[in-house]
């Protein structure tokens, strides 16, 4: 009896899953902005870099990822967001992170924001920080420069100090 | 003895663009110090190159006219002056972007500054959303001092030395009175735009904070989206701009700035003197009112024919909020540029691409035909209407309100007419290039409108992957427009009529 519960379950399961996987489509932010009308309200999986901050609100929170081409504004659990560490701005590549949810090409809830609400978000791999490390050429020439300008700020005041008693 | 006239005006010329020149090297020590404080080293280090270049240029220029600086220009030499302290000050300033790698070249670097000087705020940038701290601090520094102009920047700090400063106020497109001469006039505008930076920064910060920003972030996006909002820039230090931050909040305290940024130096400071009611009775604020509710009417009607937008709310923040950003012509945004010719439709493109036109103030920092002189042309037309309906009466003169009562001369309507004109002309060239470069006439449109009322909203055009000649196109219309066209044509008109006397005197 119990192995046939087994049985049973193990055909199902798969099945049950199948619908819901197939739903969650992979689509990038250009698909979401520019074919809006059909992707409209169903669930969709998009994945990229995690930007700036996190913007709580209450027990949930914004987050923007972007894949490269544009960011999207995501409305997750404030508990999901959590998983995130590092958030990508200069000198620093933020998580990448994938979200299944439901998009909104204009959020009724949002005023109207093109938007995903997140079900799921899952950290597909770590930022880091990427330090730009110093241009020696470049930190020369701003030695050289700015001697030359602040000598050449010197002289001109020397030579005008009589500048406002003419 | 006429080529001594013109070699010995360069001598106070090369003065006064080493002024602007110098200026802006020192200008530059603030995203070099922003650099410094977020330990950005290699930023640092390209505004320390790009700010000594423009010093050493700047006090070797200045050198040079110093001993005849105090000679009076003549009108034409002004109008040189001016342009040239553009071209100038566009590829000085373009040099940092160049060398930040945030631009794929000198060209749209050259773009991104003539944008943000011009107070337009579509831009080229790469990457935004990794962008430097002193970069940032550059792009919105450029719009605000833009905003101001950067002659009237070199008066406020050479106050004594005002010999031909007026001619190249005129110059500067901003020709209002507000006190005797172009240097008070111009400390005013000063102080009337650091009292509002202060309290603008605070407010704006604030706002970034209770949309969930903190700490250092909170204050600099404040301060930086206050400058853009103030100066009717556009430019954000997010690729989202204004989206970035889902707020309504500060979305809403963002149209009070740049609204009030769109309004007349003259109207503030008459209100700021104590004349409130100003402020219902001036012309321009009149005729903002009255296209603002025409173009806003037209676009809720086209967005809810297409049904675009689900509920009232998201019709005003997406409809409401890019409309009045274009009429004001800042260019903040809260939907993706491509949303415009995919979801919204032809009536109300076409609506905010007339809002675009029609533009903020004259004497603000915003562009477009300016309020007064819509106000005008249609005061012209109600006019005409009246006579042709009571022939026997008498022509009664024409007055509007602005500060006080004026009487419309013939010359104000001819010049409300021919800078009109000028702007429409301007506009279909641009729409005709963009339509060149291969794209629709609605796209075409909607981006040219855009730079030619320095307005910045973008419907998917402006990319660096456009072609050069498009670029090229959209920097010279955003500088024809930002200085109304007058002192260009002005300038062109005093070097053919140079050159035709020297032709002259050669052959006769
Ligand atoms: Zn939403």
């Amino acid at each position: 009896m119990q192995s046939k519960i087994l049985v049973i379950l193990l055909l199902v399961l798969p099945l049950a899953c199948l619908p819901a996987r197939a739903a969650a489509a992979e689509v990038g932010s250009a698909d979401l902005i520019e074919d809006a009308a059909r992707w409209d309200g169903k669930t969709v999986s998009f994945e990229g870099e995690a930007i700036g901050e996190i913007l709580p609100r209450g027990d949930h929170a914004w987050i923007n990822v972007s894949d490269g081409e544009n960011a999207i504004g995501c409305w997750v659990r404030a508990d999901q967001a959590e998983k995130i560490s590092l958030y990508g701005r200069y000198g620093v590549r933020g998580d990448t992170v994938r979200l299944e949810g439901v998009y909104h090409r204009a959020c009724a809830d949002h005023g109207g924001d093109l938007d995903l609400h997140a079900d799921t978000l899952r950290v597909v791999s770590r930022g880091a920080e990427e330090p730009v490390p110093l241009s020696r050429p470049l930190a020369a020439a701003a030695g050289v420069l700015s001697g030359g300008a602040i000598l050449l700020a010197v002289l001109a005041i020397r030579r005008y100090r009589c500048y406002n008693c003419e | 003895m006429r080529k001594n006239e013109l070699t010995g005006a360069l001598y106070p010329v090369s003065y006064y663009l080493g002024l602007v020149a110098m200026t802006l090297g020192a200008l530059q020590l603030i995203p070099a110090l922003t650099s410094l404080v977020y330990r950005e080293w290699n930023i640092l280090m390209v505004f320390l190159c790009t700010a000594s270049i423009a010093l050493i240029l700047g006090l070797s220029m200045m050198m040079l006219g110093f001993s005849r600086r105090r000679e009076k220009l003549s009108f034409g030499v002004g109008l040189s002056v001016s342009a040239g302290a553009w071209g100038l000050g566009m590829l000085l300033c373009a040099i940092p972007y160049r060398l930040c790698g945030n631009y794929l070249s000198y060209l749209d670097s050259c773009f991104d500054v003539m944008s943000g000087l011009t107070t337009t705020g579509l831009t080229l940038v790469q990457n935004m959303d990794h962008l430097s701290n002193g970069v940032n601090m550059w792009r919105h520094l450029l719009t605000f001092l833009g905003g101001q102009g950067m002659i009237v920047l070199a008066l406020t700090f050479l106050a004594k030395d005002a010999g031909g400063a007026y001619t190249m106020y005129v110059g500067e497109a901003k020709d209002e009175k507000l006190m005797p001469n172009a240097v008070s006039t111009s400390k005013r505008i000063w102080s009337i735009s650091m009292f509002y930076l202060l309290i603008g920064s605070v407010v704006m910060s604030l706002a970034a904070f209770a949309a969930g920003m903190r700490g250092g972030r909170a204050i600099l996006h404040g301060i930086w989206i206050y400058m853009s909002a103030w100066s009717t820039g556009g430019f954000g230090p997010m690729s989202q701009n204004v989206l970035y931050y889902h707020s309504a909040l500060f979305e809403l305290v963002t149209v009070v700035f740049f609204v009030i940024g769109s309004f007349n130096f003259a109207l503030h400071h008459a209100v700021l003197s104590g004349n409130r009611k100003e402020l219902v009775r001036n012309i321009e604020t009149v005729t903002f009112t009255v296209t603002l509710t025409l173009t806003a009417s037209l676009t809720a009607l086209g967005l809810m024919r297409a049904h675009v937008y689900p509920n009232v709310m998201a019709l005003f923040r997406k409809g409401f909020y890019q409309l009045i950003s274009g009429h004001t012509t800042t260019g903040f945004m809260s939907i993706y540029a491509k949303q415009f010719y995919y979801e919204w439709g032809d009536i109300a493109l076409f609506a905010i691409t007339l809002a675009m036109l029609f533009g903020g103030s004259a004497c603000s920092t915003a562009g477009g035909f300016k309020g007064i002189r819509t106000g005008i042309i249609f005061k012209t037309f109600q006019a005409e209407i009246r006579q042709m309906l009571q022939p026997d009466s008498r022509r009664r003169e024409q007055r509007i309100h602005h500060i006080r009562d004026i009487i419309l001369t013939d010359k104000a309507v001819r010049s409300a007419f021919v800078i009109v004109t000028a702007y429409i002309i301007t506009f279909s060239i641009g729409t005709l290039a963009g339509m060149l470069a291969g794209y629709p006439l609605a796209m075409a449109a909607f981006e040219s409108a855009s730079a030619t009322g320095n307005v910045g909203l973008s419907i998917g055009i402006t990319a660096a992957s456009m072609p050069a000649f498009l670029k090229v196109t959209y920097i010279i219309i955003m500088w024809l427009a930002r200085l109304e066209f007058m002192s260009v044509l002005a300038l062109i008109a005093y070097g053919l009529r140079k050159v035709k006397r020297s032709c002259s005197q050669k052959y006769w």
